[in-house]
């Protein structure tokens, strides 16, 4: 088969792209491990053992001075790096900023001063360079920073602080001496201290642990492995479930070309008849051919994968810098396990040669007389009688079973949702088998129907292609299995991403209704308000009180007043739907009945109010403006905004507290709309790499019904003859052919549409827990372009092939022999 | 000079292929007037040019040089469309094999060429050929269900439902038993006698020629006789 250099591109093609697939998700998987390895356990640098506080502890003696100091003494320990960190707003005239707030670290290779000293001073601080840059401050400027208390440093250095001194570099940070901490933040103690030393882990955890202070601390002392996975494992949930995923596109992506390889193998095989007889005739032993056969293949699926690891590689390094400064997802470059380069090679040998199994076989039982027989080609297909799929069937409704298990039942009973995944990977993959398996008597039965309605518009060209579409069944199955399992995954990732954004915007929607929440430090002025609502990034404002209650038999509730008719401020104002006065409008997730009597206790005073549930409220618990005055007059009064549609967030942020400064105290503000920019952004970039690898693999499927419909052009000379004698003029030769293709990938589209929007809703549900809402979004527009892009992609494949049958005249198509 | 009213006529019709060397004369400057009404047989051994000679005078190929009318078309200057159009109104074929399409039933097969030209089916006409042809249980058949012979007369109702100028058989009955043999060719003997059809028919069968008014023998890709039969068989 080494001989048919075109025919072999594709197979050899379809295959790199499995590899590559899978390749790139066990990439990816590992470069974002090392890199969250970085982000999470990087500011243990090389020490051997690190004691981590639990900050929300405050019933003992805690890492102390005093305690350092004594960790410090021991004759294990050379050196120790105690810190501590927290937030504090950083004041200026017109606006606060959260600031990262730590202790003065060590600088390293990769956290290098940029400009000035280090603080050795009392009133000295250090920033880092994105702080320095968002502040525009020179060495000597004056900080303010408020935390419990509020006071003026002066800034004396600048540095890069990297991952081995923060895990959010991209932060604003802020440095300062122990004391200063202390005297800002009113904390004391430290919460991580890192201790570095000569010996081992062990030796040097051993020797922290005899000291008897270490008991009284409650910290826990872990070595420096131990902490950077248990940090690593508190980071990467998700970021797992997210390369389990892109692996399971790997597996099917691997089943395609498996599809296109064995099709393309058995056309090969099928086209080599007489050689092979030849072979048999002059001696070569039935083994021989076999293996002759099976060589091939492997040699091919050997080169074919080292192509797929390249491209994998190449499509990872690609990814990497697109998402920089996503907190999502980032991943820092490309990194390599052993495991990413072995297991896709063996993948790739193993397929290439499973693909040709029964192809070979098929190859030994030619016999040597074929080579003198001409070759005939059959009418119908007489395997398409045989047998009862029963086996598929079976395979094919466990199969979508267990997706249901997986979708529906697991991540209700809130079982790990690590396991819904693999039951739904497992029921989505082996459901694809099953029906690929069927696709000889699916394939048909849908080609029937469509080809019915084509008859009506396409005419006599129309109609011979109709019945020439179905002729061969497991031909006409392969071929529109590869398409079909192309367009499922097409349809699946453009579902789920859309399904996937929608639920994540829901929850972001629920957790913060508002595009911006406006507070200040001091009261918010009348006049702040008024130029709030005239802002040209506003849409709506609503005026918020705040305040917090006990509720009887609720707990503690955080109550947010608001007016109705200001309901427009929110992204989604039916989650306050029936608020009025008396009532309070909670989720379910309060635990309160719907319609019940509840009495709010804050303070002193108490209020009576009925309880009102609605679903998309998430945490929020409303009052009206002038009910929660009731409970708590001197209520804390805030803004909330919702920006104009289009608004860029950040630089809307910017404005609006400019605005708001200048008329007033300075404010802060919570803005999570240039959260969901990014999320878009992060879910379109990674649907575009997504689809542009699959979009390849629907590129394969085509290549794949151009080579069907070459050979069945092939065989059919006679017929296309005995047509073009009796009045089919070559115009209609060559749109008999292009129905034909665009039939077997219209049976693609139809049945990849229904398969991925199943898969697409399976996929989210089983990766989302129960408690979330999946908000199961079909993007019609999207999936309309697929199938057009799909039906022209078929189209254009017949396109060769049908020049090459109208070109013979008729009569040398009709000669026999040859 | 050619007789205006033939069905079939050329001038100096020739096909050559290769070059220089190699060149073979497959058809070599033959002239005839095939006439209307007329059953025509062309024999001659293999490679006498007997079937390029129907194969260009029905347009299934292209000529080197010469000219060739069906009617008073001349079809040696048609493109291959116009052609195409020609033929399917026009002409009638029956082939040695592969008459028919295997994905459609006798019925389908034989209203093909009138699907083609879109055309609707004379009823009476198509249920008079399928009578005298014997079809009339055979029409839900696909070709893989009927005997040769059957096939055969499915082919032969094709060519005929049309009413076209000429049909051209191409050794019809060379896959067929003798008895098959002598149904078809009485049964176009009689299309000819009864109804005027125009028949050309290529053979290498005496017995098959015998049938036919005139018997024209090919040789070298020139006409070596051309006899006209006293008593046709079955006439």
């Amino acid at each position: 088969m080494l001989t048919s250099p075109r025919r072999l591109l594709s197979a050899a093609l379809a295959l790199a792209l499995g590899v590559g697939f899978i390749a790139a998700a066990l990439m990816l998987g590992t470069s974002l491990d090392a890199t969250l390895r970085a982000a999470a356990g990087g500011a243990i640098r090389d020490a051997k053992v690190v004691l981590t506080q639990d900050s929300d502890r405050s019933d003992a003696p805690q890492l102390t001075d005093t305690y350092v100091a004594a960790v410090q003494a021991l004759p294990e320990v050379d050196r120790v790096r105690p810190t501590v960190s927290t937030y504090a707003m950083n004041i200026t005239q017109s606006s606060g900023q959260m600031f990262a707030l730590q202790t003065v670290p060590e600088l390293s290779d990769r956290t290098r001063l940029l400009d000035g000293r280090l603080p050795d001073a009392p009133g000295e601080v250090l920033v880092n360079e994105v702080a320095a840059n968002l502040r525009g401050w020179k060495l000597g400027d004056t900080v303010t920073l408020d935390a419990e208390n509020r006071h003026d440093f002066t800034l004396v250095g600048i540095i890069d602080a990297a991952t081995d001194t923060t895990t959010d570099p991209a932060m604003p940070h802020a440095f300062l001496r122990m004391a200063d901490f202390s005297a800002l933040s009113g904390r004391t103690t430290y919460t991580d201290l890192y201790v570095h030393g000569s010996g081992t882990e062990h030796q040097v955890a051993d020797a922290v642990r005899a000291l008897p202070a270490t008991a009284g601390t409650n910290a826990a002392v872990l070595t420096a492995s131990e902490a950077s996975d248990q940090r690593v494992r508190e980071f990467t949930r998700g970021s797992e479930q997210f390369a389990v995923m892109l692996l399971a596109f790997g597996a099917v992506a691997v089943i395609v070309a498996g599809l296109v390889v064995a099709n393309t193998f058995a056309i090969l095989i099928a086209q080599r008849t007489r050689q092979l007889a030849l072979l048999r005739t002059v001696g070569a032993t039935r083994d021989q051919v076999f293996r002759t056969v099976i060589a091939e293949a492997a040699l091919l699926g050997l080169v074919s994968s080292l192509v797929g690891l390249a491209l994998g590689a190449a499509a990872v390094a690609i990814v990497a810098p697109l998402t920089r400064g996503s907190h999502l997802m980032r991943i820092d470059g490309l990194a390599l396990a052993p495991r990413d380069v072995a297991v896709p090679l063996v993948v790739g040998v193993l397929l290439a040669v499973v693909a040709a199994l029964v192809p070979a076989r098929q190859a030994t039982g030619v016999p040597p007389l074929a080579a003198l027989r001409p070759q005939v080609a059959t009418a119908v297909d007489p395997r398409a009688r045989q047998g009862r799929p029963v086996a598929a069937v079976a395979a094919a409704l466990g199969g979508f079973a267990l997706l249901a298990v997986g979708a529906v039942v697991l991540p209700a009973r809130e079982v790990s949702s690590g396991l819904s995944v693999l039951v739904g990977i497992a029921g989505g993959l082996i459901s694809v088998v099953a029906v690929l398996a069927l696709g000889r008597r699916i394939v048909p039965f849908v080609a029937r129907g469509l080809g019915a309605g084509m008859r009506r518009l396409g005419g006599v060209p129309a109609e011979l292609a109709a019945e020439n579409a179905v002729r061969n069944p497991g031909r006409a199955s392969a071929t529109a299995g590869a398409l079909l399992v192309g367009v499922t995954l097409v349809t699946m990732m453009t579902v789920g991403a859309a399904t996937g954004q929608a639920s994540i915007q829901r929850d972001l929607d629920s957790r913060f209704p508002m595009d911006a929440q406006v507070s200040s430090w001091d009261a918010l002025t009348d006049a702040q308000v008024e130029v709030a609502r005239t802002l040209p990034d506003v849409a709506a404002v609503a005026v918020l009180t705040q305040s917090s209650a006990e509720a009887s038999g609720g707990g503690w509730l955080a109550l947010t007043g608001i007016a109705p008719e200001e309901a427009g401020a929110l992204r989604t104002p039916d989650v306050l739907a029936g608020l009025a006065d008396g009532v309070l409008v909670v989720g379910p997730g309060a635990k309160l009945a719907d319609g019940s009597r509840v009495k709010l206790t804050s303070g002193a005073s108490t209020l009576d109010v009925t309880v009102r549930v609605n679903s998309g409220a998430g945490q929020l618990a409303a009052l009206t403006s002038a009910t929660l005055a009731e409970l708590a007059p001197e209520a804390h009064r805030s803004l909330g905004m919702r920006f104009v549609d289009g608004a860029d967030p950040v630089g809307a942020v910017d404005r609006i507290a400019t605005a708001l400064g200048e008329a007033g105290p300075g404010v802060d503000i919570i803005s999570v709309a240039d959260q969901r920019v990014q999320l878009q952004g992060v879910i379109d970039t990674i649907l575009l790499v997504v689809l542009g690898l699959l979009g390849v693999a629907v590129v394969i499927a085509v290549v794949g019904i151009g080579n069907t419909l070459g050979l069945s052009v092939h065989e059919r000379r006679q017929e296309s003859g005995l047509l073009r004698a009796m009045g089919l003029t070559r115009g209609q030769l060559r749109a008999s052919l292009g129905w034909e293709a665009a039939l077997l990938a219209a049976v693609a589209v139809v049945l990849g549409l229904v398969l991925g929007v199943v898969y697409g809703f399976a996929g989210v549900s089983s990766l989302v827990a129960s408690d979330a809402t999946v908000v199961l979004t079909v993007p019609w527009a999207r999936l309309a372009l697929i199938a057009a892009a799909a039906l022209l992609a078929g189209w254009l494949a017949s396109v060769l092939p049908s020049i090459r049958a109208a070109q013979v005249p008729p009569a040398a198509a009709l000669a026999l022999g040859e | 000079m050619s007789t205006p009213g033939a069905a079939v006529r050329t001038e100096t019709l020739t096909k050559t292929y290769g070059s220089g060397e190699t060149l073979v004369r497959a058809l070599d400057a033959v002239s005839v007037d095939i006439q209307r009404g007329e059953f025509t047989a062309v024999m001659g051994p293999s490679g006498s040019g007997k079937s390029t000679l129907m194969h260009l005078t029905a347009g299934l190929d292209a000529a080197t040089s010469g000219r060739s009318w069906i009617g008073d078309v001349e079809i040696t200057s048609l493109d291959d469309k116009a052609l195409t159009l020609l033929r399917r109104e026009r002409v009638g074929f029956i082939f040695q094999a592969f008459n028919l399409l295997p994905t459609m039933d006798a019925r389908a097969n034989i209203v093909l060429p009138l699907k083609l030209a879109n055309r609707k089916p004379d009823d009476a006409w198509f249920d008079h050929v399928v009578s005298v042809l014997g079809l009339g249980d055979r029409l839900t058949h696909r070709p893989s269900e009927l005997s040769g012979g059957q096939q055969q007369r499915v082919a032969a109702a094709r060519a005929l439902i049309t009413k076209p100028d000429v049909v051209f058989a191409d050794e019809p009955t060379g896959a067929l038993d003798s008895q098959a043999s002598e149904q078809l060719l009485t049964f176009l003997r009689a299309s000819v006698t009864d109804l005027g059809q125009t028949i050309v028919m290529v053979t290498h069968d005496a017995n098959a020629a015998s049938y036919a008014d005139r018997v024209l023998r090919l040789a070298d890709g020139r006409i070596a006789a051309d006899e006209r039969a006293a008593a046709p068989t079955g006439r």
